[in-house]
């Protein structure tokens, strides 16, 4: 199957199996950062990228079901040359507890102050309700730091 | 993992390819994951129906698309907050973007976030045949007949706007599998109670429901009535013993049932 869709805001087209996982899509796209910490069980995070601008874990959806949707994925916010403000704050406070969850808790950052700049406590506790362990705590404790900034 | 995928435009088209080595595909958070329950060589996408979204209200009822997400639903102003509380109970952000109440009635779960409180509160599904007809039949009739209807596909679900629906959900942590839920509602004067016990029983408590409906009951009356219900025979496991779980049944059952009596949510 031909599946056309916009990756970081770059137009890919790939043909393949449908019922291919969108991950496995997508590290064929080079996207490695869309990581796989829970094998597909889909409770850890680390597959999180947003569909048509939802957080999604990309371990649970079907290359057939993102025909012409637009992905996000944490591949897309800087590079090691030019972090962006999330992922250099993520530094500076000293979250980044593993090379699995932070990619995702970069982008699912990224995304909720992209919606609101301004996070109340709550709303920074529902958004990392998405992850599951010590990444959890280091989400928190992140954006709290991004408040401050 | 399926071998097929196919997309389908509309309601009727997906109701009529549904069979036996087929599955539909809703949020994909039980299909597409590891060890998933589902069996079937063909999925069947639903997720690009217009149809089977959507909430709105009609006559005191609330009707939700079956495709509706549980963050969705907590994001509605119509949803009655007796079920956000047990959307809620689903601890992850991202899944609650991606399940649906549909999905979640369909797999009928023996630790269903839902389903306690849809007993509780006498929820309504519309059911598509193959033949493109809509029926409708209350969650309990729809488990009681699943055999007959699990080639339908859940079009919507109705809930009454105005219940009185208490839940409590025992798991280790908000991300596990629940090892007990049990719901109780009171809708038009008739109690319900609801219970989802993982790898025991999903199902109505029919005899303490209607005895609460006649009168209150003590714990060791519920817990007698507990014992007396052939389908729930709990077994001894990580979460306790089946005299214990027994026990938290009985008197969770007694304290919803007290605030649903008393008025307090």
């Amino acid at each position: 199957m031909r599946i056309d869709c916009i990756i970081n805001g770059k137009n890919r087209s790939f043909d393949i199996d449908p019922t291919m996982r969108l991950r496995d899509m997508l590290l064929i796209n080079g996207n490695f950062a869309v990581r796989d910490s829970d094998d597909c069980e889909g409770f850890c995070g680390s597959d999180t990228v947003l569909v048509d601008g939802t957080p999604v874990y990309a371990n649970l959806v079907l290359a057939g079901e993102v025909n012409g949707c637009e992905i996000r994925t944490p591949d897309g916010l800087g590079n090691s040359q030019h972090l962006t403000i999330v992922q250099q704050a993520m530094i500076d406070a000293g979250v980044v507890q593993s090379a699995y969850n932070a990619p995702a808790a970069a982008l699912l950052l990224t995304w909720l102050l992209e919606k609101n700049p301004n996070p109340s406590k709550e709303e920074i506790g529902k958004e990392s309700e998405s992850f599951q362990g010590g990444d959890q705590g280091c989400l928190k404790r992140n954006l709290h730091q991004r408040r401050r900034l | 993992m399926a071998e097929k995928l196919v997309i389908a435009s509309s309601a009727k088209e997906a109701a009529a390819l549904k069979n036996s080595k087929s599955a539909f595909l809703a949020g994909g958070t039980e299909d597409n994951r590891l060890n998933s329950t589902v069996d079937a060589k063909t999925l069947i996408s639903i997720g690009r129906i217009a149809d089977l979204d959507g909430i709105t209200k009609k006559d005191g009822c609330i009707r939700i698309g079956a495709m509706t997400t549980f963050q969705e639903m907590l994001d509605s102003s119509l949803v009655p907050d007796y079920l956000k509380d047990a959307c809620r109970f689903m601890g992850s952000r991202t899944k609650r973007n991606m399940a649906t109440v549909g999905g979640n009635i369909a797999l009928r779960r023996t630790d269903s976030y839902l389903y306690p409180t849809l007993i509780a509160s006498h929820a309504v599904l519309e059911l598509m045949d193959a033949k493109g007809e809509v029926s409708e039949r209350c969650v309990c009739c729809y488990l009681k007949r699943y055999d007959e209807l699990k080639d339908c596909l859940i079009v919507a679900v109705n809930v009454p706007q105005k219940a009185s629906v208490v839940s409590k959900r025992y798991a280790n942590t908000v991300q596990s599998h629940a090892v007990l839920t049990v719901s109780v509602g009171e809708v038009e004067g008739k109690i319900r109670v609801g219970v989802a016990a993982k790898n025991t029983a999903l199902k109505s408590l029919c005899d303490i429901s209607e005895a609460l409906s006649q009168k209150d009951l003590s714990d060791d009356e519920i817990k007698k009535m507990i014992e007396a219900d052939k389908d729930l025979r709990f077994e001894s496991d990580i979460f306790g013993s089946p005299e214990y779980k027994r026990y938290l049944l009985a008197v969770t059952i007694s304290d919803l049932a007290k605030k649903v009596k008393g008025g307090k949510r």
